[in-house]
């Protein structure tokens, strides 16, 4: 009994040990082998749309690959759906909207391609005093919540926790010196969560060219995530987007894009147990870096820039000295990347904020990460978001199941 | 002294626990919350058997800090690294005088129509589980689905045995305090959370 027990928690540790997803919270239950499809949280780009959920077929085997094969619609246009994420299971799809600050729970476990709406949380000012659900980042059993807003529409914002079915467990609201909210990720082995800042409702619902540039967060907070505790507040340039661990066991150091200043920003732990933050790539002028990503072997960053259409790759062999290492135009204002958890494919869209994309040419793309790194657009895989049966539609977040 | 300091930690709520120079979060107290372990939700109660045969009630275990989980005996991902994380949890939980009278763990059959007591026994052995203090409980199959589905994690038709590989921190009063993910499973972090809630319900009796 010992010696099988013993060899099974082996064989557990070793199948542990391969590449997985990344960019997901930890906890998240990886894909077992390649992936079959792809969820678009999508917005109506016509008023008299439906705002949803598309389905793309991703297995190559099928007849349908590279197709839209559903589409779950949650109401009229005008939401803003933007971010979601799966739940530690992976049996929930938790999809949220901006404009009118509802989260929508999908049942993804049963069908994964037919999504089945479980429960709409339409209440989420008057229960947290938030508003504009950002990031959707799974712990055990329960969903913590960022969001970008005071229920007002003002500052400060904060982040909510969730039981997996959707039941509030408690709220935390930004502190008055660093009042801006967006995204936030954990690294339970060195017990940090560190969240970032954007902008809030009154600012991000306004056409672009109204937009009050000076109305955004510079910081990161780092908490001791077990209490809930805020130890540090970092700056760095304007508005620092994605916050995105090195995925080295142990390595309390990662990078973060800032919007306004064009750059990748480093931050880390130094030998006094205290966090700081440094300039660490110059993203060229102009490029208003909207995602970052990175490659499962911690190898690559990888930046979208909304307003120069290029997705770079960065080499992070030195973490504080990134080396630009390859570009791809996949397209005009690429945004939201996808990488696979084999780390050999990015799924790209191309929609940003419905008051902020200056194109309306919308649609999912897919890249190839070759053995040296390099990035080659697939010229076999275009799904047009803006045929859609329903209308065009503004692709924004993706997750893959 | 470490037990103490946990303790007033839970005892006195996070205003108390916060280094004063630090920017401080406000917490919208939703639920009552104390410190770093916020009440989740109720646990499930349940009446089940145990490999002796008792009949073990949640209400039985009251007044007890349990950590609870499911288990089945062909598993052969996620149970046996729970079970070997639970025997290590054991180990230093006697070591400190906790085990049995104030803190048990609870495994629960996932697949009772397969699993007989005598084979849950055997299973328990082999992790070295002390019979007074680590139950491996059984019920029906009707009522095992309702308890997960009660944590939320629904058996779905063809794939009845997949389960969430978590374990559930339950206080005396059963609530659900902390959720533990098997992959990121921290003793010290575990062993700190058991002790400072069992120092509450040290206090509480």
């Amino acid at each position: 009994m010992k010696k099988t027990v013993l060899l099974t928690l082996a064989l557990c540790l070793l199948a542990g040990s391969a590449l997985a997803e990344v960019c997901l919270s930890p906890y998240v239950k990886r894909l077992q082998g390649p992936e079959k499809v792809l969820y678009v949280w999508s917005v109506a780009a016509d008023p008299a749309g439906q705002d949803g959920l598309a389905v793309v077929d991703v297995a190559l085997p099928s007849a349908t690959y590279g197709q839209v094969v559903n589409f779950v619609p949650v109401g009229p246009a005008g939401n803003e759906p933007h971010h979601m994420g799966f739940t530690d299971d992976r049996a929930k799809l938790w999809a949220g909207t901006l404009f009118s600050n509802r989260i929508f729970i999908f049942d993804v476990a049963e069908d994964p391609a037919h999504p089945r709406l479980l429960r709409t949380l339409d209440t989420l000012g008057e229960l947290t005093g938030l508003f504009g659900p950002h990031t959707y980042y799974a712990l055990p059993g329960r969903m913590l919540i960022t969001f970008l807003s005071a229920a007002d529409g003002g500052l400060p914002g904060g982040f909510a926790e969730f039981t997996n079915s959707g039941d509030l467990i408690r709220v935390f609201k930004n502190p008055p010196e660093a009042p801006y909210q967006y995204d936030a990720a954990v690294k339970p082995d060195v017990n940090r969560l560190v969240t970032s800042s954007f902008t809030p409702y009154r600012n991000y619902k306004k056409p672009l060219a109204q937009w009050d540039m000076k109305d955004g967060g510079n910081t990161l907070l780092v908490w001791d995530f077990k209490n809930r505790k805020i130890l540090q507040t970092l700056t760095t340039d304007p508005v620092p987007l994605e916050v995105r661990w090195s995925l080295k066991p142990g390595r309390a150091y990662g990078w973060t894009n800032s919007a306004l200043g064009d750059s990748i920003w480093w931050f880390g732990q130094g030998a006094d147990g205290r966090f700081s933050t440094r300039k660490a790539a110059d993203l060229g002028k102009g490029c208003l870096p909207a995602d970052l990503r990175q490659s499962p072997d911690d190898h690559y960053l990888y930046v979208s820039c909304f307003l120069t259409s290029q997705v770079q790759a960065w080499d992070v062999s030195d973490p504080v000295k990134p080396r630009l290492h390859d570009v791809l135009v996949p397209g005009v204002q690429p945004n939201m990347l996808h990488v696979t958890g084999d780390g050999k494919r990015i799924y790209i869209t191309n929609s940003l904020l419905s008051t902020m994309d200056y194109s309306q040419n919308f649609w999912v793309r897919l890249a190839h990460v070759g053995p040296d790194g390099r990035l080659k657009l697939d010229p076999f895989f275009n799904v047009d978001f803006t045929k859609l049966p329903g209308g065009p539609h503004r692709a924004h977040d993706m997750l893959l199941n | 002294m470490a037990v103490l300091s946990l303790a007033g930690l839970l005892l006195l709520g996070p205003a108390l626990a916060r280094d004063a120079s630090a920017p401080v979060a406000t917490e919208w107290r939703v639920h009552p919350v104390e410190g770093r372990l916020p009440i989740i939700r109720t646990a499930p109660a349940y009446v089940l058997t145990a490999t002796d045969g008792r009949t073990v009630s949640s209400a039985d275990l009251a007044g007890k800090v349990r950590l609870e989980t499911f288990v089945y005996t062909r598993c052969q991902d996620a149970c046996p690294l729970v079970s070997a994380k639970l025997a290590r949890l054991q180990r230093r939980l006697a070591a400190r005088g906790l085990l049995g009278d104030r803190v048990l763990l609870a495994s629960i059959a996932l697949d009772p129509a397969h699993d007989s007591p005598a084979a849950l026994a055997r299973y328990a052995a082999g992790f070295g589980a002390d019979p007074r203090a680590w139950l491996y409980l059984r019920g029906t199959p009707a009522e095992t689905r309702r308890l997960r589905a009660a944590y939320g994690d629904l058996a779905r038709p063809g794939q009845e045995l997949a389960h969430a590989d978590l374990i559930f921190l339950i206080d005396g009063l059963n609530r659900v305090r902390e959720i533990y993910s098997q992959r990121l499973f921290d003793l010290e972090q575990v062993l700190g959370d058991v002790v400072g809630l069992a120092a509450v319900a040290g206090r509480a009796r």
